[in-house]
């Protein structure tokens, strides 16, 4: 239920930055051509689905560097922000985080090809690359104190990760200086990490591996660009 | 001069029959053989009346006066104080047209005219405390088709007051921490699980697997000692898969663990206590199977034993060299006294065991036999006697009696006499049927096995309710000196199977321990060690400080 309202209000907050777009170009387009795309700075918000049954949806936002490098090739330096809910999964519990928040900032370099039309002030383009993700994690507030009230320190950390990502989109070229666009990503990646819980009193602890931690996750995002 | 004689001897001989004490050794008032327990009372039948209802109607009049009061005490439970007994007439419903409406007020007419009183009816039903002498004219009654004790409700929902008290209750609350999805397995081993199916989706969970090594492969083997346990450890781990798994004998207790062991158990809870089963050091058959299943990582709670007041020790002493051990100066008879009815026995071991190859004890080459007595009133008489051979050829050092009773209650004694011996071997006995304290009682040492299992995390009883040692409960140290038990565990909790009298004993406190763990292994990652090493700093020290014989290293607990 709550996916479903972010997922609406993301969508909103994208119509919002689609419509700022155009009228930012008022409300014409421009071509290509008269474009002439070489460096641009983006930045985007995004809904995830995650593949993890136990890792929530969740809106993220990111912001970007796109170079031209030819008129269909081009490169795209990216940065996200991500941080959404997991679960904890007990049938599986060596292979997924417990309940609590897991911060994903993939940094990834992307190339694109791009295939500016030449009717159209659309520039559609399929894009594959990949990174790292510099993860974190915070466990349930709830969980560390019921924890911590029988004596017991719990910690889980995750590894930083590399990811691949591949997907399409098109930018709506709305004045030689911006650009809108609407992307569909597919995110691979997973994560190494661990978890230890130790006792106050005794000093006993116990950590174990926590290996595969599924990150893949399909992000439908929109983005607004200016172009130098 | 002669003729006097004669006629004293007579005269004695006639006063010697005619004495109660004497008349019950003559005329097998008091006997070897069955017991008449509840559970399994003598054949006496009369389609019409309920077994235990008709036993109580008959016994008055088949016994000896000397029986009436054991009987009575025997009974105790089915009378009320004004010593009439509560029941159900069923009345006729088969009579002819017309007579039906009669039929209840003309059997609570009955019932009043043999002193009883009507106290409530129902349809056909007649509710009434009678006198005793009235059970069997209305059995006998044309108009009456059963007679029966009344159906009494059972306490619903009980939990053990030992899971708040020991801190379980969060632990219960508490989100498992990256341990296996799988359902942490409890058995709990016992000797019979009477009544387990009715606690089912309400005192114990709805599926259990049940598994009986009897040889008549019977689970409930009418014993609800097991039920009880199964209980405590469903309150302590409710989400725990609990297995009931029941034996008789040493030999089918071998191939239960087996069992156990390969269904993946986790823990094993063991209110069972055995004597002359091994060395107390940790060795003999019983505690091998404990080893079998440390080596597996399985986690064996086992009961201390209730045997600190049933308990001596001492080194053969015959200060009075007539080959009899004297326990205080000459006295040669260790006493203890047996309420009526009680099964009376005692089992006699020594330090002789030799050395443990894993099967079998190398066995013992000092020979001492024990002898079982009876107080008469005026005297002892010789009840029993085992007098096994110990040659040197693998023989136990044990000797072993039991499965008497009498009708009436009186001091017992027993007495040990040397055969053959190269030394004075440490004696250790064990009473079997004393509800107090027998004499020359030694506590310490008085662990059963297989609590003196190294392997084995051993409960000791303590009040749920104040930490107080529970006075029956078995303490340390093991015949090779280490320090148990492991714990002190509540006893005397609420239970649905033992109803508002509670649950005493240390049978109690070791489900409370494996539950203890087998909590803890369905929250953490942690190992059966680890468990033991967290739950050691967090017990609530008792007694003497740090790790006792008496409370172990505390009371058992799971908080801060």
């Amino acid at each position: 239920m709550g996916t479903d309202k972010q997922f609406r209000r993301a969508f909103a907050a994208g119509l919002i930055v689609l419509s700022l777009g155009f009228f930012a170009g008022g409300l014409g387009a421009a071509t290509y051509e008269q474009q002439r795309l070489g460096l641009a700075f983006g930045l985007n918000g995004d809904y995830v689905l995650n593949a993890a049954k136990d890792h929530g949806n969740y809106i993220g936002f990111g912001a970007s560097l796109l170079l031209a490098l030819t008129k269909n090739i081009a490169l795209e330096f990216s940065g996200q922000f991500d941080r959404y809910p997991t679960l904890g999964d007990a049938a599986n519990p060596l292979t997924t985080m417990s309940p609590g928040h897991l911060t994903q900032v993939p940094l990834q370099a992307m190339l694109q090809l791009r295939l500016p039309l030449e009717s159209l002030p659309l520039v559609p383009y399929i894009t594959a690359g990949g990174g790292l993700s510099l993860n974190s994690f915070s466990l349930d507030s709830t969980m560390l104190a019921a924890y911590k009230a029988l004596g017991f320190d719990l910690t889980e950390e995750v590894k930083t990760s590399l990811i691949l990502s591949a997907g399409a989109g098109f930018d709506f070229i709305a004045s030689p200086n911006l650009m809108v666009g609407l992307h569909f990503r597919y995110r691979f990646g997973k994560a190494d990490a661990s978890s230890t819980i130790r006792d106050q009193l005794s000093g006993e602890a116990m950590t174990q591996a926590l290996t595969d931690i599924n990150l893949k996750s399909m992000i439908i995002g929109l983005g607004i660009k200016y172009v130098f | 001069m002669k003729k006097h004689i004669v006629l004293m001897i007579v005269a004695a001989a006639c006063l010697m029959i005619l004495s109660p004490g004497h008349a019950r050794v003559t005329s097998g008032v008091w006997s070897k053989t069955h017991l008449p327990l509840p559970a399994a009372p003598p054949a006496f039948k009369n389609p019409k009346i309920e077994p235990s209802l008709l036993r109580l109607a008959l016994e008055p009049q088949s016994q000896a006066p000397a029986k009436t009061s054991g009987a009575a005490q025997f009974r105790k439970q089915a009378l009320n104080a004004d010593n009439t007994v509560r029941i159900v007439l069923e009345a006729q419903t088969r009579v002819p047209q017309g007579m039906q409406d009669l039929i209840v007020p003309y059997v609570s007419q009955l019932v009043t005219s043999l002193g009883g009183r009507v106290e409530t009816t129902y349809h056909s039903l007649v509710q009434a405390s009678v006198p005793v002498s009235a059970l069997l004219p209305l059995a006998g009654s044309p108009a009456v088709r059963y007679v029966r004790r009344p159906l009494v409700p059972r306490l619903l929902d009980v939990t053990s007051e030992g899971v708040a008290y020991t801190g379980a209750d969060a632990w219960i609350k508490l989100a498992p921490f990256h341990v296996s999805g799988q359902a942490v397995k409890i058995c709990i081993l016992d000797l019979g699980f009477q009544g387990y199916s009715s606690l089912k989706g309400n005192e114990l969970p709805p599926d259990v697997v049940t598994e009986s090594f009897r040889a008549d492969g019977d689970i409930e083997a009418g014993e609800v000692h097991g039920a009880a346990c199964a209980e405590i450890v469903h309150d302590m781990a409710p989400d725990a898969k609990l297995y009931l798994v029941n034996f008789d004998t040493d030999v089918e207790q071998h191939n239960a663990v087996d069992w156990i062991i390969s269904q993946g158990v986790n823990v094993i809870s063991y209110s069972i206590g055995w004597t002359n089963a091994g060395a107390g050091d940790g060795t003999g058959p019983i505690d091998a199977d404990v080893d079998k299943t440390a080596e597996k990582n399985i986690v064996w709670a086992s009961s201390a034993g209730n045997y600190a007041t049933d308990h001596y020790e001492g080194t053969f002493s015959d200060t009075d060299s007539d080959g009899w051990h004297n326990f205080s100066g000459i006295d040669e008879i260790l006493e203890f006294e047996v309420p009526a009815y009680e099964v009376v026995g005692a089992a006699l071991n020594w330090d002789d065991w030799g050395t443990w190859d894993g099967a079998n004890y190398s066995g013992a080459a000092n020979d001492y036999d024990l002898f079982l007595y009876i107080w008469n009133g005026s005297a002892w008489e010789l009840v029993d006697t085992s007098t096994y051979p110990q040659t040197g050829g693998g023989e136990w050092p044990t000797e072993d009696i039991y499965g008497w009773y009498a009708d009436f209650t009186t001091h017992w004694g027993v007495a040990i006499r040397k055969v053959h011996a190269t030394r004075n071997c440490k004696l250790e006995i064990f009473t079997y049927g004393n509800d107090s304290t027998i004499e020359y009682d030694v506590p310490w040492g008085s662990l059963a096995i297989p609590a003196d299992s190294p392997n084995a995390v051993t409960a000791g009883a303590v009040s749920w309710s104040n930490d107080a040692y529970h006075y029956y409960s078995s303490r340390g140290p093991t015949h090779d000196g280490r320090v148990k038990p492991d714990f002190g565990s509540p006893s005397g909790v609420s239970t649905d199977t033992y109803g508002n009298q509670g649950f005493y004993g240390t049978s109690a406190s070791a489900p409370h321990v494996a539950g203890a763990f087998g909590l803890m292994l369905g929250r953490t990652p942690y190992t059966p060690g680890q468990i033991y090493r967290i739950l050691q700093d967090r017990a609530v020290d008792l007694g003497t400080p740090g790790k006792d014989n008496m409370f172990g290293w505390g009371r058992l607990n799971l908080k801060k």
